[in-house]
């Protein structure tokens, strides 16, 4: 073995992709996995911070199961081997974070941002686990969430995000990459300090501010969500006892367990795509009308053209999508006549920061530009119109989405 | 009868067929062209999409509480009561028909000034920048001008209003001419403080768009816009007693 096995196990990678043509299939499993895990995640929403993800470790070492030039023994010896590690150790010797590593090194060489992100994503969810039971064995999602939205900083992480996976998504995936891609890029070795910078963020948030115990000699955190935690733990300070909590607050996700996220998403997607002869109160029409300040005609042909089997991917990725951001959301919010204004106007609409909802402005930005070409005149294909505007549009895609699940939800 | 067409004439015929279809290629090639021009020139049309950023209810309310100070310069000029009362609520009402347009058009407002200032400047910074806003605009648009140049920008304007000040309000004409000059230079400052020059002429700009007007709501933005200057030039009058 050369002393640089991780370039060679790479190399092997890239001629397999190459030869076989297969980054594609890379990054389509890798972004079902990230799908997979956002979905399962979903239920958990309203535990914040105690959050765990269902981690897809089987699918990760298995991973490159197909591969004839290389397997898992030898990307492990070869991390193993570069990174230094004297002997098996735990963590920097587990197949699951080696995998990942190597298709983010991939991705990085390859300039596959979507490979590199869910790849990123989908180690940082393992470490979360760890972090979170490491810190905080039994969490109280309610002591937790006194603590993050009571006790932490409005700038710190915990609070500006609703769970981990927003948090993950949106910033440390991002940050991270954009840091240490280029040294990754430079000398495979670094993909070791990507790893233990991911881990110590992490750990940073449970734990930070170190000082010796007077009496142990062994180290006490000043700061972070652990000690935090135990603090609010014992002096009995749970979020809800600061709100009156009236048993109604289930939310929309606690409703759907039974039934499955994923079946409702498909019987919703359904719904719409079936019902090719849409019926549309007009006092929605109108909030639509006020809220997107396009005219109702033209309102009109856009709501009616996503009831088609044409568009069937692009609604069912709204609707999931739309699942997952309201998924906190208590059914008797849901299923009020102010589902539009309280719920998806200040969730969806006014949010810009949330992974969920960038993306899902992505889809319906792509299904307006189809069903633009497709309905309206050529001169109003949807590229002409600014972002500002795009925005507009994009409300009436929103709406008539949340419209839709809310009447299956709450009425069907 | 018919002209014996020998191989040399055939030639010459088939040449100018030749040149004709070319031509003929040309200009079709020449229109596809313009075509494909037009259809890129179209693609980049964006109204803007890199200068402006959506609208929000949070900046809004920013432009709002730094704005106030510029009014209060005005109020400032009469004793608290009853009559700061009114002009409050037509200020508040004045406000809210320029929020209503920047909601329509969903383009995050912007404010006039108060530019080097920090997030958390003080009442006496906003009082401060507040005052050399208003001394500066009246500086450009006034004081620092000709009478030819005033007698030029405002003079029409200011005469009608005054005719109407004096038919009303049975006031001498020096009086309302003056009354009326303040007036329009106050409407003026009111506008630009409520829609900063990029923002006033994208309303322009989508008043008058034939494209816009197919899909959205122009005659509504439109009909806001004559409320507001409804509003505005009521204000102004208020404002131009008090100065």
């Amino acid at each position: 073995m050369s002393t640089r096995p991780i370039d060679d196990v790479l190399l092997k990678l890239q001629k397999y992709v190459d030869d076989n043509n297969k980054e594609k299939q890379f990054t389509v499993q890798l972004e079902k996995l990230v799908r997979k895990v956002r979905l399962d995640a979903v239920g958990e929403f309203n535990k914040g911070f105690c959050m765990k993800f269902n981690v897809p470790k089987n699918e990760i070492i298995g991973i490159f199961g197909e591969v004839d030039s290389f397997g898992n023994d030898e990307i492990n010896a070869a991390f193993i081997k570069q990174w230094e590690i004297p002997g098996v150790t735990f963590m920097y010797s587990d197949q699951y974070y080696h995998n990942l590593l190597l298709l983010i090194n991939h991705g990085i060489k390859g300039k596959n941002k979507q490979l590199t992100e869910a790849a990123q994503l989908l180690m940082m969810i393992k470490l979360w686990n760890g972090r979170s039971i490491g810190s905080i064995k039994f969490c109280d999602p309610d002591v937790m969430q006194y603590v993050t939205t009571q006790m932490m900083n409005r700038k710190s992480l915990p609070n500006k995000y609703p769970n981990p996976f927003e948090m993950i998504v949106t910033h440390f995936v991002p940050t991270l990459l954009k840091k240490y891609s280029p040294n990754i890029l430079r000398d495979s070795s670094q993909t070791k300090i990507l790893f233990n910078q991911s881990f110590n963020r992490l750990r940073q948030l449970f734990r930070s501010d170190a000082i010796p115990d007077k009496a142990t000699g062994a180290p006490r955190y000043r700061s972070g969500l652990q000690p935090l935690y135990f603090k609010a733990k014992e002096q009995g300070f749970r979020f809800s006892t600061m709100s009156a909590t009236t048993g109604e607050d289930a939310s929309i996700t606690d409703a759907l367990t039974s039934s499955g996220i994923e079946e409702q998403i498909e019987s919703v997607t359904n719904y719409i795509i079936m019902n090719i002869s849409p019926n549309y109160d007009k006092k929605f029409l109108d909030f639509v009308n006020d809220e997107s300040t396009i005219k109702i005609g033209n309102i009109e042909k856009v709501i009616k053209a996503i009831h088609s089997h044409k568009y069937i991917d692009e609604v069912r990725e709204i609707v999931e999508l739309t699942f997952s951001r309201l998924g906190d959301t208590p059914k008797q919010k849901f299923c009020s006549p102010g589902f539009m204004k309280d719920v998806i106007k200040k969730k969806i609409i006014s949010s810009k920061h949330t992974s969920d909802v960038i993306q899902l402005k992505g889809i319906a930005d792509s299904l307006l530009e189809k069903i633009l070409a497709d309905k309206l005149d050529k001169q109003f294909s949807y590229n002409i119109w600014s972002n500002t505007q795009k925005s507009q549009w994009r409300r009436i895609i929103v709406y008539a989405i949340g419209y839709n699940i809310q009447k299956q939800v709450c009425y069907s | 009868m018919f002209k014996n067409f020998g191989f040399m004439d055939q030639q010459e015929i088939q040449k100018i067929a030749v040149e004709a279809l070319q031509r003929q290629e040309k200009q079709q090639s020449r229109q596809e062209e313009k075509i494909a021009l037009i259809e890129e020139r179209e693609a980049t049309i964006d109204y803007g999409s890199a200068v402006f950023e959506e609208y929000t209810s949070d900046n809004w309310n920013d432009k709002v509480k730094k704005d106030r100070n510029i009014y209060n310069k005005f109020l400032s000029n009469i004793e608290e009561g009853e009559a700061v009362d009114k002009i409050t609520l037509i200020i508040k009402d004045f406000l809210e028909s320029a929020q209503s347009i920047y909601e329509h058009i969903n383009i995050n407002p912007e404010t006039y000034g108060f530019k080097g200032l920090m997030l958390d400047a003080s009442e006496a910074e906003l009082n401060l920048e507040s005052q050399r806003i208003v001394d500066n605009f009246f500086n450009k648009h006034y004081f620092s001008l000709s009478n030819s140049e005033r007698d030029k920008l405002y003079m029409e304007q200011s005469l009608s209003l005054a005719k109407e000040i004096v038919l009303n309000e049975e006031i001498e004409i020096t009086e309302a001419m003056e009354h009326a000059n303040k007036a329009i230079i106050v409407e003026k400052l009111l506008q630009e403080v409520n829609f900063p020059k990029p923002i006033y002429y994208r309303i322009q700009e989508l008043m008058t768009s034939p494209l816009y007007g197919e899909i959205f709501e122009q005659e509504v933005l439109v009909d806001k816009w004559n409320k507001f200057k409804d509003k505005s030039n009521a204000l102004s009058r208020v404002f131009a007693a008090l100065i």
